[in-house]
């Protein structure tokens, strides 16, 4: 039998309930913003990229989340989601958001070996997070991509 | 990032700052609020840009009332942006990830068009991961004021923030209260009409004098009494 432990355990261990019991083993369709070829960052949880830093204010921010992946429950909840908060942002940062968070929406599907997630956030575009176990590839993993843009520059939505 | 005019002398001391929570937030903070302990004056995180190194903000303060316009969805981003008052401040925060006040920040002589908000984004409550919070801390502010407006408008007393005291004399309450005992010993001399003068709505500040005032006063008049048969 395989022992499932959590990827990054040395940083979960420092939160007192780090995934919390909400976490659960699944069976689900999920869609991951990434770049397409996939980059070395595209599978690494926020708090642990180096460059770009990630946005912190004060240890309020180092939270057992960031140590996740940020996913969505469908194709359209991940790409509504992207084009609302890239419509958000200044101009110039919008580019930069681009090239952190990838053109293209990663379509996986999550087996009850690959990790722990909570309940997608209806409210929130049927966001979730992610923890992986150590023996865990999502590359690996990764059934197709999604353009979320089109050749004008237009979301493609 | 772009390259910031700033003035490196004039920073604004973040150590006291309190964060109550954030009106935006995606992996991260994108707009945060804060509000100073001391004088409870409330002030804006905003990010602005990044680099591989650093995460730049500005920081800007607000009154409360902005605030609640914004949540309540009457104001833009740039219209919180645009009723800030006094100086726009930025810090840059790197990888190290110390918290906020670890960081100088400095004001800005001129800010780049880039980091003006846009006109069109509005507050958006899934977005805010503390709205209940921020709401009651908004909420207590405007009552704390609403108190100081009452008190003062009954006493015709200016209340004073700490900082805000000039003079130890003047409008400090303390010295106000030493004042009020004095002019009611006095008041036969100086404010006849004032008999009732603690339950007087006309009751005002301007009128207290400082000690040696009235004693140099009363000396005047005696003099002008003695020196009227001369």
């Amino acid at each position: 039998m395989i022992e499932k432990n959590l990827k990054y355990k040395q940083y979960l261990e420092k939160f007192s309930d780090c995934p919390s019991s909400r976490f659960k083993e699944v069976e689900r369709e999920s869609y991951r913003w990434t770049n397409n070829p996939l980059s070395m960052n595209d599978f690494i949880p926020l708090n642990l990229l180096k460059e770009p830093p990630p946005r912190m204010l004060d240890d309020f921010d180092k939270m057992c989340m960031g140590y996740g992946l940020s996913m969505f429950d469908s194709l359209l909840n991940s790409l509504s989601r992207y084009k609302r908060l890239h419509n958000e942002l200044r101009p110039h940062l919008r580019e930069k958001f681009k090239q952190d968070k990838g053109n293209y929406i990663a379509f996986l599907k999550l087996e009850k070996d690959d990790g722990v997630a909570d309940m997608p956030n209806e409210k929130n575009y049927g966001h979730f997070t992610f923890h992986e176990f150590t023996e865990t590839s999502l590359e690996a993993k990764v059934l197709n991509f999604y353009n979320i843009f089109k050749e004008n520059g237009e979301f493609n939505i | 990032m772009e390259n910031l005019i700033f003035n490196s002398e004039k920073k604004i001391n973040t150590t006291n700052f309190v964060r109550i929570g954030d009106l935006s937030y995606f992996e991260g903070p994108l707009l945060s609020l804060f509000q100073e302990s001391k004088s409870g004056h409330f002030y804006i995180f905003d990010w602005v840009d990044r680099d591989n190194k650093f995460n730049r903000w500005i920081i800007y303060r607000i009154k409360p009332e902005y605030i609640s316009k914004y949540l309540s969805g009457k104001l833009s981003h740039l219209d919180l942006y645009k009723n800030r008052q006094d100086k726009v401040y930025f810090t840059d925060i790197d990888s190290h990830h110390k918290s906020y006040y670890h960081y100088d920040a400095y004001q800005v002589k001129k800010l780049p068009k880039s980091y003006i908000p846009n006109s069109n984004n509005f507050f958006e409550l899934l977005d805010s991961n503390a709205f209940e919070k921020i709401k009651s801390v908004i909420e207590d502010s405007f009552s704390r004021q609403k108190l100081e407006n009452e008190y003062s408008k009954m006493f015709k007393v200016n209340i004073l923030k700490p900082e805000e005291i000039k003079s130890n004399y003047y409008n400090k309450i303390p010295s106000v209260l030493r004042n009020i005992q004095f002019i009611y010993k006095h008041n036969k001399i100086f404010y006849p009409e004032s008999e009732n003068l603690f339950i007087s709505n006309e009751f005002n500040c301007e009128k207290f004098m400082s000690y040696s005032f009235l004693e140099k006063s009363e000396l005047i008049k005696r003099n002008e009494y003695a020196n009227q048969y001369n």
